[in-house]
């Protein structure tokens, strides 16, 4: 690969923060194809990036979770010690409310093997999971009632994914149910 | 004219998939522009695929243009004299 130059590269001055207020999951086994990793990419932005899109499993679907305006985020950390490096996706949500919808997605995912996309504000897709590994949940910040009146009611968690590259996905999300055969 | 008589969704069920180019877009409802849909199929969306109908309507052939008639060679052409040798 040959590298380049990288200039500020902001499309139209634009580069707000957050994260989009709906996030896509799904069970990481029901997923029957992804997006594959780029292989010998011939440019940094070709390295950047996953090509395809995530096919689910007939009768399987991905499914949006909504998440309250400016509290949701994506940190990317880098883990791991010299040449063993790798990045750690952390995804924080807060879904507003402890309705039983809400709690029954908590009861039912807590231990459970997941997929995540999260859109940035740059309309830009991340995915949380891959072939070998999905995303689990691993904390809950500020879940609960809050204190006083004018505290949030609700539930922050935060989900987890490692990986040894980092890449936007430029696949599409989908909300309906696959058909055919495996 | 529907989209659906254009393009036929593949490998799932009619209804929301977010895609890359326009966001959300919802495939139960036939009344989606077919120019939207068009767009997507040539971004080779993964859940489309062309009907016959579609194929001659949006991407037509080219009526094959008409060769020029080539009047045949009757005569041969004239030999060129062979040198001499000194």
């Amino acid at each position: 690969m040959d590298f380049a130059d990288i200039g500020k590269l902001l499309t139209d001055g634009k580069n707000l923060g957050g994260l989009a207020q709906r996030i896509y999951f799904g069970l990481w086994y029901d997923v029957l194809t992804w997006p594959t990793d780029p292989s010998g990419p011939a440019s940094l932005e070709l390295a950047g990036a996953q090509v395809g899109d995530i096919i689910m499993k007939p009768g399987k679907r991905m499914f949006e979770l909504y998440t309250t305006e400016d509290a949701a985020k994506l940190d990317i950390n880098v883990i791991g010690e010299e040449a063993g490096k790798g990045y750690e996706l952390l995804l924080h949500v807060f879904a507003p409310g402890l309705h039983k919808k809400l709690l029954g997605f908590m009861n039912a995912t807590k231990n459970e093997d997941l997929v995540f996309i999260a859109m940035d504000s740059a309309g830009q897709n991340y995915l949380l999971g891959c072939e070998i590994r999905s995303a689990k949940f691993s904390a809950s910040d500020g879940s609960g009632t809050g204190s006083t009146t004018d505290g949030r009611r609700g539930f922050g968690m935060t989900f987890a994914f490692r990986a040894a590259n980092i890449y936007v996905y430029t696949g599409n999300i989908p909300l309906t149910e696959a058909i055919g055969s495996v | 004219m529907t989209w659906t008589d254009y393009f036929i969704l593949i490998k799932v069920q009619p209804g929301r998939i977010v895609t890359r180019r326009f966001g959300t877009v919802d495939f139960s409802d036939p009344s989606l522009p077919v120019e939207k849909v068009q767009a997507l199929f040539e971004d080779d969306f993964p859940y489309l695929r062309i009907t016959t109908q579609g194929m001659e309507t949006l991407y037509p052939m080219p009526p094959l243009a008409k060769l020029p008639s080539k009047k045949m060679e009757t005569s041969t052409p004239a030999r060129k004299p062979a040198k001499r040798k000194a």
